[in-house]
């Protein structure tokens, strides 16, 4: 049973029981015969036959109760002859109405009342009765009551008068105000009880109840009626403070219930009910210090507590008529007729009280808090079961959520997968350049596809609080390939130079969810090239130093010369689906989400997006990263290390398996068609099952080399096939590797996967390369053979071992480039021969630079071009000085050229001896390298008008052809000079410097 | 004037028949060297070659020589007797037996001669400008088998050549001595609007493409030379 159902049941119950109580005791006391007791209960007024007696003696006859003659002095006496026979044990009580009293019987002062010495504060006593016992002796005295007040409203006033025996008055008393009484008594439990309650509540649920105001509301009433009513001398020993305590809670009253029906009301009208708490706080206050001055008493200032009571009423009132009309009441029907009923009952009660002078009597608007406290009680209570409802449907939603996105994942990325599959099927195949053409945009469509589908996936894991980050270690090298990968072309396509900064000091390798930070940068550069007409876009990462507990801090930051974000536009950002100016930008693809994706990324990784930019100049987003260190070397210069990656992963794939055999697991018939077709090339035995009851039959049967098992199957799935078979102990297929294909793209099911014993997971779509990855890895090498196709790469790598190793050349990096071990000889060759003369020249138009107006740019120019031939060779050292100096001479930097030279100078040379010692590569001819006969002189002006021709015309094939002629001729000593010279500058193509010097070699033949 | 080769071993008849054609073409003479024969049709780019008694050769290769210059018109002249047929072996071929009609072969060597040496040829023709000879032969080596390619190593060049034949696009290097790339381009942008043309460029030139980037969106390509790189951007270019 909920918490609900129970507390109502207690409710019930004890309202019952209460009620029977009450029951009970009304009918006793009104129906049942009262026990007899032998005193006889005497009371009876005894305001017949009274005179005052004035100042100067006289008497006048008064009529009581009322008022005496006001002489003036605070006081008024009156007297009275006492009957011819008094019993034993009678009284004379009176009522002092915040007056001292003193009564004499005859010239005997019997009774005296005051709280001068008592009482703290006030400058008069409370209304008290005050019991005059009675002899018999006395009677036919005269007794005389003299009353005294300060306060002028009660001068003279006289309003009972009791002649009466002990029992016969508290007869009375009960008669008069007992109900109220044993209500108030009743309310003071039960108030206590449910404030008790709604404290608990409160600290359980953490919510406020409506259920402590009223409680508040009804204990104040409660103690109110107690502290001013007639039992209060017999149950007080100081009658002062009761009676100030009355006051206070009457000044108090509209706090709690305004608190109570401001909740009920939802705080349409909070205002409102705030203020009227403020005047009655104020009203309070200011009574009180009124009263502890001894200025006003507070019987004195009652009638404002009475008008802010009122006030508060008729607020109720009018609120509760607005509500009707607005239609709100319906919300709190019940409570507002209570409220309706006892708020009339108060207001008559209220105008009752100012017209006559009786005390202030609440009794039947009590009942009505009763029953309002027990419909607080009943809402709390619904309340309760409300919000474990709430809690409970909260979490079935969230698992329906989860499900949902599982589902949806799988849903929509099998299709794709379908296609995409099929796609490259037929770019593979299909030599038609149209259908080659179609099938290219059906690629770049469905990947963007792809990217908005994993997008969207993406925000409603983040927004559902599922997307959970996967730690795994990474280079940082090859993370940025990718992202450089991925945006390069990006920016080339719009014109745009991309720029890579990274800091060389930072660690090379990390511990952390390098996806999700490939896709937050890729993310970023994508926008910043979508949002760049022109210009650059910069990606510069910078060490902000280790944390405390070693982790280094990595400072991202993404800038482009784009046309910016307007400042209150910011904010938007990370709204989701908002595209700032949509009616600029309308050209521009994108679903919105990236920015908050990227956010919500950081945000878990414990890091902020930040953002900066100058409307129309451009914008830099930036954030820093704490990622744990791995391996701490520097990573140095990052284009290098990427240029390493490239070069390593391009050996992994194309290989073939024809002895291998595969197990392809999965429901779907597209999906097994496409993993079959992917692999074609791979000439192995693939078999294939679509579901785990056949696998578990085919493991026993073939011992294969991997299984591939798809997650999401219907019946047994994936991860329960692969259970099963270990299960199976030692069979067959015990060490066999399996791989996990799944489109659950929750991040953590990594983990999870590996966890179970899977060897590795692909995602899908399946990617071809990933998956020829995979296998390569987890394929026995000896099954792993050299494909038909991939000759020239298994060719070339022996190939390049001819090359030298040569520090500071990376052989690698130029061959990918050239993508010809060929040509990367020749031009090496090219490179040996121009070098010396290059360098040469270098040095000619450095040693021009010391002189006044010096050319920089020609020195520039030179240096450039031969950073360029080193770079080609792949000498990056040596094309990282001349980066150096080149930078030097555009800024004509002289001391930084005089400090680089001498040492470029020393490596260059070094370097072309290098290469050429390395290659074979015949650095200077001597005579020994001709063979042939001395050519004619007709023969040789032949050749070189040939020659000349040829580099006219640029003709690259020609100039060569005659020069390997010419070489092979030998020549007398200032020819063989000559054709030295010339070897260089046909080398480089240069026209004007060849030509030069075959019109030089044309003269000196004559 | 196009040079004939005349192939064969001294002779009468040799010395002879290189008089005759000598008043009316420019006659290279060679002796039965392959090497010697094939450089020297590749340096001139022969368009006729004579080869006398090819009994004395290795027939092997005539062939060769025959196949490895697809556009030069062989004339084989054979002893009275042999079957000049038999030294056939291509299109561009021409067997004559002694005695020889000069008139006639002159005639025919003339028509020959006359006719339009190019080949229909569908490749696009690339224009490549660059002041460094390692720069340009990279480019020949990465784009002539897809490619005509022609070059130029300043851009006052480049603009000659622009005159006087058609490109399809433009590569140009940005720093050049005296006129850079820059001036170039927008020289070529004003006389040919619709050429595409692309830099060649450095990592640290990029800020000063930018300026031009404007105008044309063909694009860059860094240096040093990557092979699939510039071919994507031709091919995007020319798109």
């Amino acid at each position: 049973m909920t918490i609900g159902k129970w507390s109502r049941i207690i409710s019930t119950v004890f309202t019952g029981i209460v009620l029977i109580i009450v029951f009970y005791a009304l009918l006793g006391e009104l129906y049942l015969p009262g026990e007899k007791t032998d005193v006889r209960n005497i009371c009876e007024t005894y305001t017949e036959g009274w005179v005052q007696v004035l100042q100067d003696g006289t008497t006048q006859a008064v009529d009581l109760p009322g008022n005496l003659v006001n002489e003036g002095t605070f006081g008024a006496k009156i007297s009275h002859v006492l009957p011819d026979v008094i019993g034993d044990d009678m009284y004379l009580i009176f009522r002092a109405s915040k007056q001292d009293m003193e009564i004499y019987v005859g010239d005997e002062l019997r009774t005296a009342y005051s709280t001068e010495f008592s009482r703290i504060f006030g400058k008069v006593s409370p209304t008290f009765y005050v019991f005059v016992k009675l002899h018999p002796e006395d009677a036919g005295k005269m007794i005389t009551a003299d009353y005294y007040t300060e306060i002028d409203k009660y001068v003279g006033l006289v309003s009972e008068i009791f002649y009466a025996n002990y029992n016969g008055f508290l007869k009375y008393m009960i008669a008069e105000q007992g109900t109220i009484f044993l209500i108030a008594i009743i309310m003071i439990v039960i108030g206590i009880l449910a404030l008790v309650i709604s404290v608990a509540l409160l600290i359980i649920y953490r919510r406020r109840q409506k259920l402590t105001s009223v409680s508040m509301g009804v204990l104040v009433v409660s103690v109110w009626i107690i502290c001013n009513s007639i039992f209060r001398q017999f149950l007080f020993p100081n009658v002062a403070v009761v009676g100030e305590l009355a006051f206070l809670m009457v000044a108090l009253l509209p706090c709690p219930f305004a608190v109570y029906i401001n909740q009920i009301q939802k705080n349409r009208y909070e205002k409102v009910y705030y203020s009227i708490e403020a005047i009655a706080l104020l009203d309070t206050i200011l009574s009180t210090i009124a009263y502890l001055t001894g200025h006003k008493d507070f019987s004195e200032t009652f009638y404002c507590m009475a008008a802010v009571i009122l006030i508060f009423l008729v607020t109720v009132f009018v609120t509760m008529v607005l509500d009707a009309k607005r239609g709100y009441i319906k919300n709190y029907l019940v409570t507002a007729i209570a409220l309706g009923v006892d708020g009339i009952v108060m207001l008559a009660q209220v105008a009752i009280y100012l017209q006559t002078d009786k005390t202030f009597d609440i009794s039947l608007a009590a009942i009505g808090l009763m029953i309002l406290l027990a419909i607080a009680l009943f809402d709390t209570f619904k309340d309760i079961d409300m919000i474990k409802k709430e809690k409970e449907s909260a979490v079935l939603e969230n698992t329906a959520k989860s499900q949902f996105l599982a589902n949806m994942s799988h849903e929509i990325r099998t299709p794709i997968n379908a296609v995409l599959g099929m796609n490259t099927m037929i770019l593979r195949e299909s030599k038609d350049e149209n259908i080659r053409k179609y099938a290219n945009d059906i690629q770049s469509a469905g990947k963007s596809l792809l990217s908005v589908i994993n997008d969207i996936l993406d925000f409603s894991k983040i927004e559902s609080g599922k997307m959970t980050l996967t730690y795994a270690d990474y280079e940082f090298a090859a993370m940025m390939n990718d992202v450089v990968n991925m945006i390069k072309p990006k920016a080339e396509d719009r014109s745009l130079a991309f720029e890579l900064l990274v800091d060389e000091t930072i660690p090379s390798v990390y511990i952390g969810d390098d996806v999700r930070i490939k896709q937050i940068l890729i993310n970023l550069l994508t926008n910043a090239v979508k949002y760049t007409p022109e210009g650059t876009v910069t990606l510069t990462v910078t060490g902000k130093g280790r944390d405390e507990d070693g982790s280094a801090l990595l400072h991202f930051s993404v800038k482009d010369t784009g046309i910016g974000i307007k400042p209150e536009d910011i904010s938007k950002l990370t709204e989701e689906f908002v595209r700032i100016e949509e009616s600029r930008n309308r050209k521009i693809e994108g679903t919105g989400l990236g920015i908050n994706i990227s956010g919500s990324l950081l945000h878990l990784m414990g890091s902020k997006l930040e953002v900066q930019s100058v409307y129309g100049e451009g914008s830099d987003f930036s954030f820093t990263l704490k990622q744990m260190v791995l391996n701490a070397n520097p990573i140095g210069n990052i284009w290098e290390k990427m240029q390493q990656e490239v070069v390593e992963e391009e050996y992994v794939v194309d290989f073939c398996i024809p002895d291998g055999k595969l197990l392809v697991v999965d429901d779907n018939d597209m999906n097994r068609s496409v993993f079959k077709n992917l692999l074609k090339e791979m000439n192995c035995q693939i078999d294939d099952v679509d579901c785990g009851e056949k696998c578990l039959e085919m493991v026993q049967k073939t011992k294969y080399d991997i299984i591939f098992m798809d997650h999401m199957m219907p019946g047994m799935d994936g991860i329960e096939t692969f259970r099963q078979m270990k299960e199976m102990g030692d069979y067959l297929n015990a060490d066999t590797p399996v791989v996990i294909l799944t489109a659950n793209a929750i991040s953590g099911a990594r983990g999870g996967y590996m966890a179970e014993g899977f060897r590795e997971y692909l995602t899908k779509p399946i990617d071809g390369k990933q998956l020829e990855k995979t296998i390569g890895k987890l394929m026995p090498k000896k099954k792993k053979k050299p494909s038909v196709k991939s000759e020239p790469l298994t060719v070339e790598k022996p190939a390049l071992e001819e090359f030298p190793v040569i520090d500071g050349v990376d052989w690698q990096s130029a061959y990918a480039k050239l993508e010809d071990v060929g040509y990367l000889k020749q031009a090496s060759e090219i490179f040996v021969a121009m070098a010396e003369n290059d360098l040469e020249t270098l040095l000619e138009m450095y040693g021009k630079l010391s002189e006044e107006g010096a050319d920089f740019s020609e020195l520039r120019i030179k240096v450039h071009s031969m950073k360029s031939n080193a770079a080609t060779i792949g000498a990056n050292h040596v094309a990282g000085l001349a980066k150096y100096i080149e930078y030097a001479a555009k800024e004509n930097d002289l001391n930084t050229i005089q400090a680089l030279m001498p040492v470029f100078s020393r490596e260059w040379t070094k370097l072309r001896e290098a290469v050429a010692q390395g290659l074979g590569i015949p650095i200077s001819t001597g005579e020994n390298q001709t063979l042939g006969e001395t050519l004619s002189k007709e023969e040789l002006l032949e050749y070189l008008d040939m020659l000349a021709e040829a580099m006219e015309t640029m003709d690259i094939d020609r100039a060569d052809a005659v020069m390997e002629e010419l070489a092979e001729h030998p020549y007398e000593s200032t020819q063989r000079e000559l054709l030295e010279q010339l070897k260089p500058q046909v080398m480089n193509m240069d026209p004007e410097a060849s030509g030069a010097i075959i019109d030089e070699w044309k003269k000196q033949l004559g | 004037m196009d040079k004939i080769l005349l192939i064969g071993e001294e002779s009468g008849f040799f010395k002879n028949l290189k008089d005759a054609l000598s008043d009316d073409f420019r006659v290279v003479t060679c002796g039965i060297n392959y090497t010697l024969i094939r450089r020297v049709i590749q340096m001139n780019q022969t368009r006729i070659a004579i080869c006398i008694k090819p009994e004395n050769m290795n027939a092997t290769a005539v062939k060769e020589i025959n196949d490895a210059f697809p556009k030069m018109t062989l004339i084989v002249i054979c002893e009275e007797k042999d079957d000049s047929m038999k030294w056939f072996s291509g299109e561009k071929q021409i067997c004559l037996n002694k005695p020889l009609k000069i008139k006639a072969l002159k005639e025919d060597m003339a028509v020959i001669l006359s006719e339009p040496e190019e080949v229909e040829d569908n490749r696009k023709r690339v224009l490549a400008v660059d002041d460094n000879g390692l720069v340009l032969r990279t480019i020949k080596q990465v784009l002539e088998d897809e490619f005509v390619v022609e070059f130029a190593n300043s851009g006052i060049k480049a603009l000659d050549m622009l005159k006087k034949n058609p490109y399809d696009v433009c590569l140009l290097d940005y720093e050049m001595p005296i006129v850079n790339g820059l001036e170039v381009f927008k020289a070529i942008q004003n006389r040919y609007p619709t050429l595409p043309v692309i830099f060649l460029t450095g990592v640290s030139d990029r800020k000063r493409i930018e300026e031009v980037a404007i105008h044309h969106p063909a694009g860059y390509v860094l240096k040093p030379i990557e092979a699939e790189r510039i071919k994507e951007k031709i091919h995007k270019a020319l798109a």
